[in-house]
């Protein structure tokens, strides 16, 4: 040992516990309070576990922040900081939700699903967990399962919002969508203000062709999450089918943006293909065949079994005249379920009748 | 005091002999300080990544590179990992005329039977783990790592099993090194694991279009902990990770190195984590470990962010006689060096002493080492993007990338990688990367390895000045003494350094010191602080000599 060396013997003494304590008090009555909360925490839970790094709730609350922030490295970090606090405390729950929605955020839903059972073991029948295990059910295609734990966390407790809130996709991915409608304006009418809940009720509405409410609903989301491109992406969705072709473009201009990190996840791919499709429908419907031609080819690269695209595309070069083209797209449309109108498969030459379109109009 | 000392002659090099070549100027250098040395060495090494079309995660990481003087004939041996299951790492033994012969079958140490064949091997550490007097070598992978007895007639042994050191052979390991962290005279073995990766579970990533799958970003996994090996010095080690306080399961490490940041003797680890903040643990003595990181500043960088750590190194750049800590990171995000101030915080000075040239490349591998014999630390980066098809999605990122070469000048660091010579103008898909002095000339040579590519070995011709390499050998402490504080003053200049070949990225350096002395011909003053807390203090040391130094 090299005696009396020691490079931090100016550093300050080690803070009591209590100390910590008192300050986490502190965040934990602000980080929830304004807007702000979430990002203003960040370095005082940061100096917190400088003080006392076995704080689980130190870590969970700065995991809480960073999710808040919203990007995809600070979801990482938001993962990793609720993980350190269920290693020192795997009794919390709140942070074992939260890791859930991490998950979400980040498409992994079998990890949520596995955070939310083993939740449930620790506190059975929690109507906040049962929801998130229902959304987990949901997004791994288990609609009817979603359906019935959305259904048991209703019963446990009737007001939770997110339980109708994924009760009502559940209803939506069962095709039952008047009903999925109704529980989503439930969930709004009781003063609900996530923009999630907007962009999936306005989205609903479009496919009902309730355009004016969809277009209200979509707008009022917008302002909620004005950096939120799906929702500028439905917004022009909506205008379009209505008629509204410059409001449409607008919207799209809005939803143009750059990925964060050239490392691209399945939501940003998802969400580059919608764009490029929606620009070459509403191209198609301004008569703009060339333009149109290269949106959908833009959005078929990006997702080679869009059916909506493909039909589309078929459209466009039949316009074009160029048959053969059109022949070949309208058959991938077909194959996909998305078979071009009678109207225009005549004036292609006929083709056969195929089941109902999945893609979007 | 009992000082007994080992001089060895300088071989083969004349040092005064040359006149001023690869002398720095102002403008830069007049013979590139590397030459491309890999042919005429006879290294025919090729490294396999695996790489197929599902984008596994862990083809995509590469494999390091180690220097071993597993013979003990006082000239740096090289060993290679090989990526792709069912291949064969590869043992160069050094022939002492600039040439390398492939020894991997006689040694047994190729790593691609039994229980490591569907292994992909990552990382690499040399130490004497059983205090025989050579060098053994650890192997990591993503499968059963492997440690490998030196029998000391050249030939190693599988003694995993025995060692009690493979792990669940579902972990990913990366990075690791031996150090003797309890102080008790036998080296312990961190291990740094990077994700909870299955191959089964491995989503598609990118446009879904032909060409366009790309390797995933590590947020989508879970990290996985470290692993801390107690070398119970009979041949097997416990896993005391979690008693240790090293068992994080947030982290997603990739580098790791040591140092003693405290100047408390006792030797403390950095572990450089992806897209997670990165871990200071700081050694309490007792045989725990604190994580500082968030205190001293060295999770995030200055603006709080976590980045994309890979590679690291500590070493003290501005003669303070504390140790500083360099990490490289992803692109778009600078390889940032946080200075110690010595208060138990750091400081990240990255942009404000010159390393701004480090933003647009994606790092691995690192060194902080004494390029030019000019009695400080340079930098040198190896950079290669994860992401093979990158230009598809920006086309101003390569797969492929040149090196950076930092030149220290008071503190602050110049990029001289342009100035450098064609070695360092070709882009490679850099991975590994360690320095030794391999011909004894007196000055660090680097060797690289690259993805999927041949590794690079880079012989150092910069150097007209003074120098004095360290072999340590410790009675006490354990055999090579890692982790001894070595206080050098020569010329006026005092220089802090530590006996510690860990560090750069999945790679493992000379276990001797190199230290540059500039002009000065004699150390006036040589300290040595071994772990075993003897202080030992050698006076009037020649210059330019290979001195071995066993502890009292």
């Amino acid at each position: 040992m090299l005696a009396g060396a020691t490079l931090f013997a100016q550093a300050p003494a080690p803070a009591s516990p209590a100390i910590a304590a008192a300050r986490l008090e502190r965040v934990r009555a602000q980080i929830f309070a304004s807007p702000d909360g979430l990002k203003n925490a960040v370095p005082e839970l940061q100096a917190i576990l400088a003080l006392d790094p076995t704080l689980a709730e130190a870590h969970m609350l700065l995991g809480a922040a960073y999710r808040g922030l919203g990007t995809e490295i600070f979801a990482g970090e938001a993962k990793a900081e609720l993980q350190q606090a269920l290693e020192l405390d795997p009794g919390l729950v709140a942070a074992r939700l939260m890791l859930t929605q991490v998950y979400f955020d980040l498409g992994r839903c079998a990890n949520a699903r596995d955070e939310a059972t083993v939740a449930l073991q620790l506190v059975p029948g929690q109507s906040q967990l049962l929801a998130s295990l229902a959304e987990a059910e949901r997004c791994l295609g288990n609609a009817e399962r979603a359906l019935a734990l959305s259904n048991l966390a209703i019963q446990a407790d009737g007001r939770l919002p997110q339980a109708r809130y994924y009760r009502g996709l559940a209803l939506l991915d069962l095709g039952r969508r008047d009903e999925g409608i109704q529980q989503l304006q439930e969930v709004t009418n009781a003063g609900v203000v996530s923009p999630e809940v907007y962009l999936h009720l306005g989205s609903a509405l479009t496919d009902a062709k309730r355009y004016d409410d969809a277009i209200a609903t979509l707008t009022f989301g917008a302002k909620l999450g004005p950096s939120i491109r799906e929702m500028r992406i439905e917004l022009a969705r909506a205008y379009r089918l209505k008629g509204s072709l410059v409001l449409a473009d607008q919207q799209l201009t809005l939803a143009v943006g750059t990925p964060a990190n050239v490392q691209v996840t399945t939501a940003y791919q998802r969400l580059e293909a919608a764009l490029s499709r929606e620009r070459g429908l509403l191209r198609l419907k301004q008569g703009r065949l060339s333009p149109a031609a290269e949106a959908l080819q833009a959005a078929i690269s990006m997702d080679p079994a869009d059916a909506a695209s493909h039909q589309a595309l078929a459209e466009v070069y039949l316009r074009q005249g160029l048959l053969p083209k059109a022949r070949e797209e309208a058959a991938l449309a077909a194959s996909l379920g998305a078979p071009l109108p009678e109207s225009l498969q005549q004036r292609l030459g006929g083709t056969a009748s195929t089941p109902p379109a999945k893609g979007q109009p | 005091m009992n000082v007994r000392t080992y001089i060895v002659p300088v071989v083969a090099v004349a040092i005064w002999a040359t006149p001023l070549a690869g002398q720095r100027n102002p403008g830069g250098p007049t013979t590139p300080p590397f030459a491309d040395v890999t042919a005429q060495a006879k290294i025919t090494f090729v490294h396999d990544s695996g790489a197929s079309p599902n984008k596994y995660m862990v083809e995509s990481f590469g494999s390091g590179v180690a220097w071993i003087d597993y013979d003990n004939d006082g000239y740096a041996d090289l060993f290679f990992v090989n990526g792709a299951p069912g291949t064969s790492n590869a043992l160069y033994h050094n022939s002492k005329d600039g040439t390398f012969t492939d020894v991997t079958r006689q040694a047994g140490v190729a790593g691609n039977t039994g229980a490591n064949t569907k292994s992909y091997k990552t990382g690499v550490a040399v130490g004497d783990f059983d205090n025989d007097g050579f060098l053994d070598v650890y192997v990591t992978a993503f499968g059963p790592n492997i440690l490998y007895r030196n029998n000391g007639n050249g030939t190693f042994s599988d003694v995993t099993a025995t060692a009690g050191v493979a792990g669940p052979p579902s972990e990913w390991s990366t990075s690791t090194g031996f150090f003797d962290y309890d102080h008790d005279g036998d080296l312990d073995l961190y291990v740094a694991n990077y994700l909870n990766y299955k191959l089964t579970d491995n989503p598609y990533c990118g446009f879904q279009k032909p060409g366009y799958r790309m390797y995933c970003s590590p947020t989508m996994f879970d990290g996985t902990p470290d692993r801390l090996y107690k070398n119970n010095g009979n041949g097997t080690f416990t896993d005391v990770s979690k008693a240790s306080g090293v068992a994080n399961p947030a982290g997603k490490g990739l580098g790791v190195a040591f140092c003693d940041v405290d100047g408390d003797g006792w030797t403390d680890v950095y572990a450089a984590n992806d897209q997670v903040r990165n871990f200071l643990y700081r050694n309490n003595g007792n045989g725990t470990f604190r994580d500082i990181a968030y205190g001293a500043g060295v999770g995030f960088d200055g603006e709080g962010k976590p980045q994309a750590g890979m590679g690291t190194d500590c070493g003290d750049i501005d003669g303070d006689g504390r140790p500083d800590i360099f990490v490289t990171n992803f692109e778009d995000e600078l390889d940032t060096l946080y200075k110690n101030l010595g208060d138990g915080t750091f400081k990240d000075v990255t942009a404000a002493i010159g390393l701004r040239s480090s933003y647009g490349p994606l790092g691995f591998g690192a060194k902080l080492f004494d390029v030019d014999n000019d009695g400080d630390l340079d930098i040198y980066v190896v950079n290669g993007h994860v992401i093979d098809n990158v230009q598809l999605y920006r086309p101003s990122s390569t797969f492929a990338q040149k090196p950076l070469l930092y030149e220290n000048i008071g503190g602050r660091f110049r990029d001289i990688t342009a100035q450098s010579g064609p070695a360092l103008q070709l882009a490679r898909v850099g991975r590994g990367l360690a320095v030794a002095d391999f011909d004894n000339d007196g000055d660090l040579d680097v060797v690289v390895s690259n993805q999927g590519q041949a590794p690079l070995l880079l012989k150092n011709q910069s150097s007209p000045r003074s120098w004095l390499t360290i072999r340590a050998k410790g009675r006490k402490s354990n055999g090579f003494g890692l982790g001894a504080r070595v206080d050098i003053e020569a010329g006026g200049i005092k220089q802090v350094r530590e006996i510690n070949n860990v560090a750069s990225y999945l790679s493992s350096n000379d276990i001797r010191l190199h230290v540059g002395l500039g002009a000065a011909r004699t150390v006036d003053r040589l300290t040595i602080v071994w772990p075993s807390g003897t202080r030992q203090v050698l006076t009037n040391v020649a210059a330019n000599q290979i001195l071995t130094v066993e502890e009292p």
